[in-house]
């Protein structure tokens, strides 16, 4: 149902004929805007018309299928002109001929049921229980079927009333029959009972006075019936029994006297007449009759009429309507007050028209929707932007990694190159570990015997499976065998036999002592920067710009640089798998540190010290050995000399280089000095690297021999992070 | 069901579909704004790794001239390619450059085996021969200390008697090689900076013969000569030839010196070194020594 529509086609039928009204309504002005008519040649809802001998012959089929409602249309009020002039050129139905006159896509319908279709239940019997009861007493489980039928509880004659309208509604077919047939829309707003389609809009536009009593009287062409108002309130209803079809007015008067006489009511202060039968030439009649009361055609005072040509649409003219205007004007002020709400239009008709009629809860669903639609319209641009942002951002990105590839590429080959000849070096370290030392072995040989010249050795060899040497030699004075075991590394005389040569008393001795060790790699180092001090000082004085840190600290922090993560899972042997690798650094708490007053009183060795330290901490691979290596070989008898290859091989041992690293850690582990400890915690985190299980003993020993030592939490430490797996 | 509740269930459907939709858009999207944030990141990460390694361009080229450098001015070089030819070959060069001549075998005797692999590639080689002992250090100490990697295994040294400080010796040694090491004939001689005390260190001090060395053969033989007489401080001897000699003491003899002469005792005493110790030799004037 729309709201406040501002224009309304009123069309009523009534017997056999048809009358449409078009009311506008502009704020509080009504205009009729057109009205018109046609007879039909019999009445739609004649029970002969319907098939004879059905079970259901009182109820009219609905289906427009099973009604041939052209059949009905046979005659038509309008002139034989107008016909001409707005008749298609075949032979359109007469309804369809009236219906195309009014444009009603510019506004709704009203219109009325047949009177004989309702049935009225005993007033007052309103519950729910009641109207349920009395529609299944009523309603044939067809009619129920069909849907046509209403039913409205109506206030009339100041008790409320149960109204069953059955349907069908044969005037509503035919609109819509019509709208099928032109392919137009129609908007059907309102179906009414015409005697509350009346007696609404008598309230609604008469004004009747406090204490006055005034009988309607619609003198339709088949509906004819009086309505006794008082104090504006509709009290009761009567039916005229007129059975003529044109009555004259005596009949009229007559008929309504004496229906007043049957209903024993005095006479009314007015009698308003309106319908077909209403005229001028009756009221006067009806006025000479009854001088005590006042006769006069029912007014439309809200109604602005227009003029048409010489003919001007009167109240006497335009009576005939009085049932369409009415009906009309209720489609247009349906929302007031006055007006009853009931509405016969077949439910299912209502709920096809609406368009989309929405509740509290479908409030929540479309508030729910619109939340959605916005957020995700939101979220969607948002997303939308951000990978747009993110795209570009990429591309910029690629572009630039690309182009830094495409540099970097020559450095990968410098880097490579670089590699390679480190991988020579190294390999050179570790082909010379523990190799070429007989040299050295005859060195400390021949100094050992120079000593003791009255000795001399008869043979030489390599003892089985062990690098120790054998040797076998005389001596004419019997101490140098001590002297000379003495000055040899590890050595253990095994046999001493005398003999006489020449009546000269000589000693025969065997003995076995170790092969000298020889540092191949601080050798070549050393050698190195002695016979290229140039290289060397071109390597220490490379710009410092782009150094990664520099640090002058005496605890210089190995920074975590380019080195990546080389991670190797594998199980000890002993069903323990440990993620081997290169442990966290260590804490710079518990990093040895130099000892006694040595670089307090040798500034010279502090600030080497201290450029050593710095280097530490730098991406040049070189310099920090180099640096090492000069401390060492410029001061041999200095006690940081421990430390010095201490830092060397933890800068090694970041680099994973773990075979140098143990090469230079190597001497320390000879002497239990301070470093000592250090030196062991090194090696355990370089056996732990190299996947080597020996790191579980030193750790073990750091344990049990440095007890609340700070090696001994970072061994805690350590081992926390083997459990853990944790990586650099 | 009226139309409301017919709405409500249309709204509430279109709801449904339009969050479902929405979900499936913002899905998308969000799976697409993850692989691009990962992108992202994984660019910048590598973008920040590719800006680092370039911020050090300059120290890379400056190491790998210091690494070329390193390769080329360093005492230890492992050569290209070897064979028992070059190995030989490089073992005349070491005698030449020792201005030494060594007299030995050579042998192949094995060659790199695979399961030692941080030795890399090599040749093994047994050398065996005689020479002066200090010779062999000197040849030891040149395989170990010039440039070529030449890692000397097992040395077996023994005394022979046939001359003095002579000894016979075998050796096993390796030469290494690897692919992209420097050819040997780049190789040339370095001082070698490693010095070893020199001391024969098999030479006997003590002997049952006399020492067997070139002597001066004008030096008088005091075993086949005889004191004939006395004079002063000066002894009057004739050799094995009849030839007198007059010896004052100090006069270098055969394995020693003349320490005195007692002129009232008529003997002159000699010292002599002749079997490793110094002994006293008396010659006295008489008809027999």
């Amino acid at each position: 149902m729309k709201r406040k529509p501002k224009e309304a086609f009123g069309i009523v039928q009534d017997g056999l004929t048809i009358r449409i009204v078009h009311l506008r309504k502009d704020e509080s002005d009504t205009y009729l805007m057109g009205l018109d008519g046609i007879e039909l040649e019999s009445d739609w809802y004649k029970a002969d018309q319907v098939i004879a001998g059905s079970p259901n012959a009182d109820f009219i089929p609905t289906e427009i299928q099973n009604l041939d409602i052209n059949q009905y249309d046979v005659y038509e009020t309008a002139t034989q002109e107008e016909r001409e002039s707005t008749l298609p050129t075949t032979n359109a139905k007469p309804t369809t001929v009236l219906l195309s006159k009014f444009n009603f896509q510019n506004g709704v319908i009203a219109l009325n049921i047949h009177e004989e279709h309702i049935i009225k239940d005993t007033s007052g019997k309103v519950d729910k229980k009641d109207i349920v009861k009395f529609r299944k007493e009523k309603l044939t489980k067809l009619q129920m079927k069909s849907g046509e039928w209403s039913s409205c509880i109506v206030e009339a004659a100041g008790q409320k009333q149960h109204w069953l309208y059955t349907g069908p509604n044969m005037l509503l077919h035919t609109l819509q029959d019509y709208a099928t047939e032109a392919h137009t829309k129609l908007y059907y707003q309102l179906a009414d009972a015409n005697d509350l389609i009346l007696t609404d809009f008598f309230r609604y536009t008469q004004n009747i006075e406090e204490g006055k009593t005034v009988l309607l009287v619609y003198l339709g062409i088949e509906y004819r019936k009086m309505f006794l108002f008082q104090d504006g309130k509709w009290i009761n209803t009567f039916p005229l029994q007129i059975t003529q079809s044109r009555p004259e007015p005596e009949v009229i008067n007559s008929k309504i006297a004496l229906a007043l006489d049957s209903a024993q009511i005095a006479e009314p202060d007015e009698i308003v007449l309106t319908g077909d039968w209403a005229s001028r030439e009756l009221c006067d009649y009806m006025n000479t009759q009854n001088i005590s009361v006042q006769v006069k055609l029912l007014h439309f005072p809200n109604l602005t009429i227009a003029h048409t040509g010489d003919n001007e649409l009167n109240e006497e003219v335009i009576s005939p309507y009085a049932l369409a205007i009415a009906v009309a004007y209720k489609a247009l002020n349906y929302d007031n007050p006055v007006f009853s709400k009931c509405n016969f239009l077949p439910a299912k008709l209502l709920e096809e028209q609406k368009e989309l009629k929405v509740v509290w809860h479908g409030f929540i669903v479309l508030t729910l929707i619109f939340g959605v639609v916005m957020y995700s319209t939101i979220h969607y641009l948002t997303l939308n932007r951000s990978i747009s942002n993110y795209k570009r951002a990429n591309q910029e990105m690629e572009f630039t990694f690309n182009r830094l590839k495409a540099e970097n590429a020559i450095l990968e080959q410098i880097r490579s190159e670089i590699e390679s000849y480190k991988e020579n070096i190294n390999r050179i370290g570790t082909i010379l570990q523990g190799k070429n030392r007989w040299t050295e072995m005859f060195n400390v040989l021949n100094t050992g015997f120079a000593s003791q010249p009255s000795s001399w050795i008869s043979n030489l060899k390599k003892a089985d499976k062990e690098d120790r040497i054998v040797i076998t030699g005389t001596t004419t004075r019997r101490e140098n065998i001590a002297k000379i075991a003495n000055s040899l590394p590890n050595s253990r005389i095994s046999k001493v036999t005398n003999a006489d040569i020449r009546k000269k008393k000589v000693w025969n001795f065997e003995m076995d002592f170790d092969l000298p060790e020889v540092d191949w790699v601080h050798d070549i180092e050393n050698e190195f920067i002695q016979e290229n001090p140039e290289v060397v000082e071109r390597i220490i004085a490379k710009p410092k710009s782009k150094s990664k840190s520099v640090r002058t600290s005496v605890k210089p922090v190995i920074t975590n640089g380019t080195l990546s993560k080389a991670v190797s899972t594998k199980s000890n042997g002993i069903g323990i798998n440990y993620n081997y690798g290169v442990l966290p650094l260590i804490n710079s708490d518990y990093l040895p540190q130099p000892i006694g007053n040595e670089l307090a009183n040798n500034r010279k060795l502090a600030s080497e010290y201290q450029n050593f330290l710095s280097s530490i901490n730098k991406v040049n691979m070189l310099e920090y050995r180099f640096l090492g290596q000069k401390i060492l070989a410029k001061y041999e008898d200095s006690s940081i000399l421990p430390l010095i290859r201490w830092w060397i091989a933890y800068r090694l041992y970041c680099d994973k280089d773990y075979r140098t690293a143990s090469m230079y850690l190597e001497p320390n582990l000879r002497t239990r000095d301070y470093y000592y400890p250090y030196s062991v915690l090194l090696q355990a985190r370089i056996d732990f690297a190299s996947e080597n299980d020996r790191f579980q003993q030193l750790y073990d020993s750091i344990i049990s021999q440095y007890p609340d030592s700070d090696v001994y939490k970072q061994a805690s430490i350590d081992l926390k992070y083997i459990r853990e797996g944790v990586l650099r | 069901m009226n139309n409301t509740a017919r709405n409500t269930l249309v709204l509430a459907s279109l709801l449904i579909v339009t969050g479902a939709v929405s979900y499936a858009i913002s899905g998308r999207k969000h799976s697409k704004l993850n692989e691009l944030k990962t992108k992202n990141k994984e660019l910048t990460q590598q973008i920040a790794n590719i800006k680092n390694m370039m911020e050090n361009k300059e120290e890379l080229e400056q190491e790998r001239e210091l690494q070329i450098a390193l390769a080329s001015q360093r005492s230890k070089a492992i050569i290209d390619i070897d064979t028992p030819t070059i190995t030989y070959d490089y073992l005349l060069s070491l005698l030449r450059w020792m201005n030494k001549d060594i007299i030995y075998d050579f042998a192949l005797s094995g060659k790199a085996d695979s399961k030692e692999a941080s030795q890399g590639t090599y040749n093994e080689y047994v050398l065996s021969g005689k020479c002066n002992y200090l010779d062999f250090v000197d040849f030891t100490r040149n395989l170990e200390y010039q440039r070529a990697v030449i890692t000397v295994e097992d040395i077996s040294l023994a005394y022979t008697a046939a001359s003095n400080d002579t000894i016979d010796f075998s050796m096993i040694f390796r030469t290494h090689y690897q692919q992209g090491g420097v050819p040997i004939s780049e190789l040339s001689a370095k001082k070698i900076d490693k010095y070893v005390t020199a001391y024969q260190l098999f030479r006997p001090r003590v002997y049952e013969t006399p020492i067997d060395y070139d002597y001066d053969t004008r030096l008088l033989d005091i075993d086949n000569s005889t004191l004939i007489a006395i004079t002063g401080s000066k002894a009057f001897i004739r050799d094995s030839k009849g030839l007198i000699r007059i010896l004052s003491p100090g006069d270098r003899v055969l394995w020693g010196y003349l320490y005195q002469v007692y002129s009232k005792e008529g003997k002159a005493i000699f010292r002599v070194n002749k079997y490793g110790y110094e002994e006293d030799q008396i010659l006295t004037i008489s008809k027999e020594r």
